[in-house]
């Protein structure tokens, strides 16, 4: 009696290997001969060439908080402030700030992770330290953005 | 305890006889599992491992594999410099003319047309018309990219049949009738002489309201400082604002202007490319 379970469990795991085992090949020959189809049919490679040029969208920075609608009425305030101001002066200015994020924003996050007071005073000392004459050693140099990177701490 | 031992040793060098490595075949099969089925970390590590344990030269292809690994993770440098050694170990002309347009593929992706163009100006004359065809294409897109517009205009001639040409010429004329309209420069010296005034002409009503609004304010209370404090004061107090939002919003003008051609640049770029797809099996 035990034999014979043995015997089935047995043939039952080889089955399960064999169907494995045919079930990887047929994939693998599928993935392989469709690659083999689409190398023949893009043999100039116009789904590479189809993405250069490609013109990168301005768009003016927008108000983002944790949630979809503003915690409360003084949320709303600094939403509504830093969207004006993002709108109607900063896209009128010259790119001066030399930090990024940019002061406007450093604002908004100091606001957002400090609270009013703390925030306030943050904005204060950030736009105290956005100059020309700023201390080069003391930030990290972001070749990217062509900035110094000076995150809310 | 000693026949313990001696079974033990026996039993392990008749187990050792049997046992082998993984010979770098296998791993070079396993590499190119890995790679189609889109595993290409492994796949480059595979193939890397092939590479320098095959000491005979046996697997020629493995740079371009290992090129091609690279360029599927996005690392173009490394890709070029694999195509690279891939082109100059290859003795076959063909292989080596599409190793170079896989190299071309590579500066293409970081927006390097003038290399592109110098790799490509380095092949000698292929009489395959497939070959000859994208030679001709990708010079197009090189000088395409480097704005040298007439030439590429010529090399995209090649690549299609003689009655497709008017169309190319019509999208080209066109482009360069909206380059000329929409010129950076000229924006600018509009946005200079009346603010706001380049941003209207583009089409852009709300930009130029506002820098007009934004320096006229500024304008009107520097005139409004001026007569109750006196020059000095006005000049003092304003002159820095004044010039903040007056350049800013000139430089403002140049920057929509050039998106504004660059937007045209890809719609263009796009139209060309999608004729040439229609038309290329047609052409000789």
């Amino acid at each position: 009696m035990i034999q014979k379970t043995k015997k089935i469990i047995i043939t039952r795991l080889r089955g399960i290997n064999l169907a494995k085992y045919i079930f990887h090949t047929v994939a693998a020959i599928i993935v392989y001969s469709g690659s083999c189809f689409a190398q023949e049919k893009d043999k100039y490679g116009f789904n590479e060439l189809n993405v250069l040029f490609h013109a990168h969208k301005h768009e003016t920075l927008k108000y983002t908080g944790n949630r979809e609608k503003p915690k409360n009425e003084m949320e709303f305030l600094l939403a509504v402030g830093f969207n004006f101001y993002k709108t109607f002066f900063s896209s009128q200015d010259n790119p001066s700030c030399v930090f990024h994020p940019s002061c406007s924003s450093y604002s908004v996050h100091a606001f957002q992770q400090k609270g009013v007071i703390v925030g306030t005073l943050s904005t204060f000392d950030r736009l105290s330290r956005c100059h020309q004459f700023v201390k080069t050693n003391q930030y990290f140099y972001d070749p990217t953005k062509q900035r110094f990177y000076d995150p809310v701490k | 305890m000693k026949p313990k031992i001696v079974s033990i040793t026996i039993f392990s060098f008749f187990v050792a006889s049997f046992s082998f490595a993984q010979s770098i075949n296998d791993t070079y099969n396993f590499a190119k599992q890995q790679f189609l089925t889109g595993n290409y970390e492994q796949a480059l590590t595979e193939y890397q491992r092939v590479a320098f344990f095959d000491s005979e030269n046996k697997y020629t292809d493995v740079y371009q594999k290992i090129g091609d690994s690279f360029y599927a993770l996005n690392q173009y440098n490394q890709a070029f410099k694999n195509f690279d050694i891939a082109a100059r170990y290859t003795e076959n002309d063909s292989l080596k003319t599409e190793l170079i347009f896989k190299k071309v593929n590579c500066l293409f992706k970081q927006d390097n047309y003038i290399f592109a163009l110098n790799e490509l100006l380095g092949l000698t004359e292929n009489t395959c018309p497939y070959l000859l065809n994208k030679y001709n294409l990708y010079m197009a897109i090189s000088h395409f990219g480097i704005e040298e517009y007439d030439n590429s205009f010529i090399y995209f001639s090649k690549t299609l049949p003689e009655n497709s040409v008017p169309e190319l010429t019509e999208i080209f004329n066109g482009y360069e009738r909206f380059r000329k309209r929409f010129n950076p420069g000229k924006i600018q010296t509009m946005s200079m002489i009346v603010p706001g005034l380049g941003q209207m002409y583009m089409g852009n009503i709300g930009s130029g309201l506002n820098s007009i609004v934004l320096v006229g304010v500024i304008a009107t209370a520097t005139i409004h400082i001026w007569q109750v404090y006196g020059v000095l004061d006005a000049f003092l107090s304003m002159s820095s604002w004044y010039y903040r939002y007056y350049s800013g919003g000139y430089r403002s003008a140049k920057n929509l202007a050039a998106a504004k051609i660059e937007h045209e640049k890809e719609q263009v770029y796009l139209t060309v490319l999608s004729l040439i797809q229609q038309n290329l099996n047609t052409v000789k």
